[in-house]
């Protein structure tokens, strides 16, 4: 009886002791994916990136852009350890506007720093690629309605509608004589 | 720093000169780890490493961007990262710019890989901003050593 009363504080024990130790694990940085408005952002243009970061010992949270051209190969680092922005909660910021005109491509990185100086990177040590688009968005991700690209649309709608609008007023007109 | 000489500090932390490596031709790779198009010039050094001799090439592979956050320890692991994962040794030197971007401002200002060929007396016989294929910098390589 005495030997399942000591297992039984054991298992006590155990389960107080091994979320005490999970706590522990836990206390460090999380990062969640990061996301870019606009999700394809093109050269020159302004991009906001946001990542979540849950722990308890966040000092900073910074973020590394490059951006590159493919062909030639050229790379410059126009924002190196830029620190985000705390938003609120478990959201941070950072707004970048690219300024390599030959830039085909960015490659980002987010790490934490914790107050000790200790940085926890991404999973991705050499950085997320991102090829630019070739459009000429401003990188405003908000709906822009510039039309859909073929001149005089909708002028031949409207006159499409005030014909269909005469002829319906027409015909009623015909019908109550 | 006179002339075209420079000053690197090895990953151990000594310093050099570009001066000490006269008498050579001297192949500098201004390069950074976290670019990308860095890594794969590494490729082409490496022919360059294995079909020329170390008395007649030396090859400084100088990380300027240093002044960005880049480390002795960051260049190490990229190094390691070679050697680990594609059983590739990059057996030349590595060195890092000083923390004001000295070479960085003077040799790769438009951004990296940059890289430049030495004659044996320092003079730049060549230069080239961004990747460049191993045909290229051998057919340039060849045509500095006939010079003497």
């Amino acid at each position: 009886m005495k030997d399942k009363q000591k297992l039984l504080l054991f298992v006590i024990a155990i389960s107080f002791i091994i979320p005490t130790i999970q706590t522990a694990i836990a206390a460090e940085p999380i990062l969640g994916e990061v996301t870019l408005n606009p999700e394809h952002p093109t050269k020159l243009s302004k991009i906001t990136f946001d990542v979540n970061v849950v722990g308890d010992d966040i000092k900073t949270v910074k973020i590394y852009v490059l951006e590159c051209n493919e062909t030639t190969g050229i790379c410059q680092n126009s924002y190196d350890n830029q620190t985000m922005q705390h938003i609120g909660g478990s959201l941070y910021r950072a707004n970048i506007t690219l300024d390599f005109a030959p830039a085909s491509y960015i490659t980002y990185k987010v790490y934490v720093e914790n107050n000790i100086g200790d940085i926890t990177p991404l999973p991705n040590k050499q950085g997320v690629k991102v090829y630019l688009s070739t459009g000429s968005s401003n990188g405003n991700n908000s709906t822009n309605n510039n039309g859909n690209g073929s001149p005089g649309f909708e002028v031949v709608l409207f006159i499409v509608a005030v014909c269909v609008t005469g002829a319906i007023i027409l015909l009623g007109r015909k019908r109550f004589r | 720093m006179t002339g075209n000489d420079f000053t690197f500090t090895t990953l151990d932390g000594e310093t050099h000169h570009l001066s000490d490596f006269y008498g050579t031709v001297v192949v500098l790779d201004c390069m950074a780890v976290n670019c990308q198009p860095c890594m794969r010039q590494m490729f082409e050094l490496k022919k360059i490493a294995e079909n020329y001799s170390a008395n007649d090439v030396t090859i400084l592979s100088i990380d300027v961007w240093v002044s960005s956050g880049e480390t002795a320890s960051m260049v190490q692991d990229t190094i390691n990262a070679f050697k680990n994962q594609l059983n590739m040794t990059l057996d030349w030197t590595f060195g890092l710019d000083d923390a004001q971007g000295t070479i960085q401002n003077t040799f790769a200002p438009e951004g990296v890989p940059t890289l430049y060929i030495f004659d044996k007396k320092g003079n730049i016989y060549y230069s080239h901003v961004g990747y460049e294929d191993y045909s290229v910098l051998a057919s340039t390589l060849d045509a500095v050593l006939s010079n003497g």
